[in-house]
């Protein structure tokens, strides 16, 4: 679950945590007079966004002069968000202003699992922004350092990122207590990621975050009902994404013409690889997940009913946990209650395979077919004569 | 033989409660697990179908000497479940629960450490060790007793492997559903580790995934640590990286390796690896008759 830079801000002030005053630009057209309106001279100037966008943008801008700052606001609209907008993938609305202030450094800190070691890692980098394609291992501009749960946070943890960063004895004393602060919240809030930069460090000492997100666990969501109105997931998504992600379904949209519904995203990865291996390409990943039962299943194949651009839905499900024949119900209803003009290919194998493979057979609307790589074969040849004819 | 279960291994369920673990629980004993007991708070001294129920995890041990749970709870009692198992030091541990909370998961990695259990998952889909002991909700029918160990992170991607290996009549020692989660109880280096001290066992197959830092932990591991050849694919190196995708936790995005980094050190490590989903019975296949493993 994504937070919005603004909430993330509020949160982070509200536990003590000193943050940049800023202003949020949203429309463009009277730049001109919300700039002169302001007091500073000089901003930091960057787009509203998730950190997936932050990435595409770059760095942060600084303007000197209230001009450079509008002449810096034209060009992000123009070049930059108009292409965000067409690619409907990043929404950005929205540019935010902070007034400049000097200071001694500037870092980038995030606070995220480490999976495999199974601890908390904060890692801090010396540019404004996460070093891309970062590996889990120190460098000359990126330093981690992991904090075991039984022990907690320790103070030799702030300590290291302090003298990483050659900031001096009074500012490490004045900080310490800030790193405590960021993992704190980290587990009070169930966050899989907390991520803020950048991050100054004021002449006086104070470390003074301009830019942050959080993600919280999806799974702990239950713990933080009153934090479900600020999530913005749904934002980024578009409309049958969206219809899915209220039904707990993982819909995800792609440039090519298979729409490939599996439950478990191993499997649906694996088909994704060998679809492109063959010299195809997905319209949509749809996830209903393993442990789904029949009123998922229906609700997913409806959604890309809707999708037009779908040209051949192949179905993959391998069952463990849910009956094979329960899926095969939910999908024969579908089928019964609608004329579809798309190919629909299915594999269905695991538990009760039998009785499922019978509620299906001799349904004109699905083609069930057995073997994984002939069937990806035979669903590209389709596409292909589809696509000729 | 096999790691982890073989036909001795004596098994209890945790929540039996659920239609869905009655279901499960039978089919393992159908398949010829030793079901031994069951564990629904308030519902001691009663059974189901033949199973004993229990009101504690320790009692459950204690009357039938059970070392294996197999658990059905829900997300939010996961950590008090699995900390019971741990309290009655349970061996074993399979929870098939999916959507554990990440921070109760943290705390249980650090008190694991320091416990006689083995914890396998969440989102497992279990272990079975073809022919002798199922403990989890995979279809029994598609797995054939032999030599080829098969660990996996995804229980979907395992089936479909497995039932192609089978069809090509290459049985498995032993296979493993680790869990999709960030984190895990047990990875890949806690069970191949088992592997190369299996004498069953003479190849092993790892079926990993995007995200996360276990495949490349565990390709390092292999380097200096295991003799046994070895065949890995890693699913996702097609997919576009931008966006994220699919119902368990995993993202695609900058922060995590790619499934080609992750193929490449497995390359470097001298790990056999397999780029296509469909190519990896073929690999397997050779190297078994090349090598004249079996």
């Amino acid at each position: 679950m994504r937070f919005l830079e603004s909430d993330t801000k509020q949160l982070l002030k509200e536990n003590g945590i000193k943050v940049l005053d800023y202003h949020i630009l949203k429309n463009f057209d009277h730049a001109r007079e919300f700039i002169n309106a302001l007091e500073g001279e000089q901003f930091f100037l960057r787009p509203h966004s998730y950190e997936r966008g932050k990435e595409r943008f770059g760095d942060v801008t600084l303007a000197s002069s209230k001009d450079a700052a509008i002449d810096k606001v034209k060009e992000i609209v123009e070049e930059k968000l108009t292409a965000l907008h067409s690619e409907k993938k990043i929404p950005v609305t929205e540019i935010i202003l902070e007034e400049a202030i000097p200071y001694k450094r500037v870092f980038y800190l995030s606070l995220f699992f480490d999976g495999s070691k199974a601890k908390t890692v904060f890692l801090v980098s010396k540019r404004r922004l996460l070093p891309k394609d970062f590996i889990n291992k120190e460098s000359d501009d990126h330093f981690v350092v992991a904090v075991d749960f039984a022990a907690g946070f320790s103070q030799f943890i702030a300590r290291k990122i302090c003298f990483f960063l050659d900031m001096d004895n009074e500012a490490i004393k004045k900080s310490i207590k800030n790193f405590k602060t960021f993992y704190e919240l980290f587990l009070k809030f169930d966050l899989k990621f907390l991520n803020m930069g950048p991050v100054y460090l004021s002449e006086d000492n104070e470390i003074i975050i301009s830019g942050a997100h959080m993600i919280m666990d999806q799974n702990s969501v239950f713990r933080h009902l009153d934090m479900l109105k600020l999530a913005t997931d749904k934002d980024e998504l578009q409309d049958l994404e969206l219809e899915a992600y209220r039904n707990d379904i993982s819909y995800v949209m792609f440039e090519g013409d298979i729409g490939c519904l599996v439950n478990g995203t191993g499997i649906g990865l694996a088909l994704v690889d060998l679809i492109r291996h063959k010299g195809g390409d997905i319209a949509a990943f749809v996830d209903v997940g393993g442990t789904a039962g029949k009123d998922r299943v229906k609700k997913a194949l409806s959604i890309m009913l809707k999708d037009k651009h779908i040209k051949l839905i192949f179905i993959n499900f391998f069952n463990g946990m849910v009956k094979s024949d329960e899926i095969a119900e939910g999908l024969r209803e579908i089928l019964d209650a609608n004329k579809i003009e798309i190919p629909i290919v299915g594999r269905i194998d695991g538990i009760n395979k039998v009785p499922a493979h019978k509620l299906l057979a001799g349904n004109p609307q699905i083609t069930l077919l057995d073997d994984l790589s002939e069937s990806v074969t035979y669903i590209l040849e389709k596409v292909k004569q589809k696509s000729e004819g | 033989m096999g790691i982890l279960l073989d036909r001795n291994t004596r098994m209890i369920t945790i929540g039996l409660n659920s239609p869905l673990a009655q279901f499960h629980t039978t089919s393992c004993l159908e398949y010829g697990t030793n079901v031994v007991g069951a564990v629904v708070p308030g519902l001691g001294g009663t059974s189901k179908d033949g199973v004993r129920i229990f009101n504690t995890i320790s009692l459950a041990q204690k009357n039938t000497g059970a070392s294996v749970a197999m658990m059905f709870l829900p997300p939010q009692l996961v950590l008090d479940g699995i900390l019971e198992c741990i309290e009655a030091e349970i061996s074993l541990i399979v929870c098939t629960t999916t959507g554990v909370p990440l921070h109760d998961m943290l705390k249980l990695k650090s008190i694991l450490r320091n416990s006689k259990s083995q914890l396998i998952g969440p989102s497992s889909v279990g272990v079975i060790t073809p022919g002798e002991c199922k403990v989890g909700v995979m279809p029994g029918f598609i797995f054939m007793p032999g030599n080829v160990g098969v660990v996996s992170r995804s229980g979907s991607l395992l089936y479909e492997m497995v039932s192609e290996l089978t069809k090509q009549e290459i049985g498995q020692s032993t296979c493993v559903g680790l869990g999709g989660d960030n984190v895990i109880g047990s990875d890949f280096i806690d069970v191949i580790k088992l592997f190369e001290k299996d004498h069953a066992t003479k190849l092993i197959l790892i079926l990993g995934e995007i995200g996360g830092n276990y495949e490349i932990d565990v390709a390092h591991y292999i380097r200096k640590n295991v003799s046994k050849p070895v065949v890995a694919y890693v699913a996702g190196s097609m997919m576009p990286r931008d966006r994220q995708v699919g119902h368990s936790g995993m993202e695609i995005n900058s922060l995590i390796h790619s499934a080609e980094k992750k193929l490449e050190v497995f390359e470097e490590c001298a790990v056999n690896i397999v780029r296509s989903p469909d190519k990896i019975t073929q690999k397997v296949k050779k190297l078994i008759f090349d090598q004249e493993l079996i």
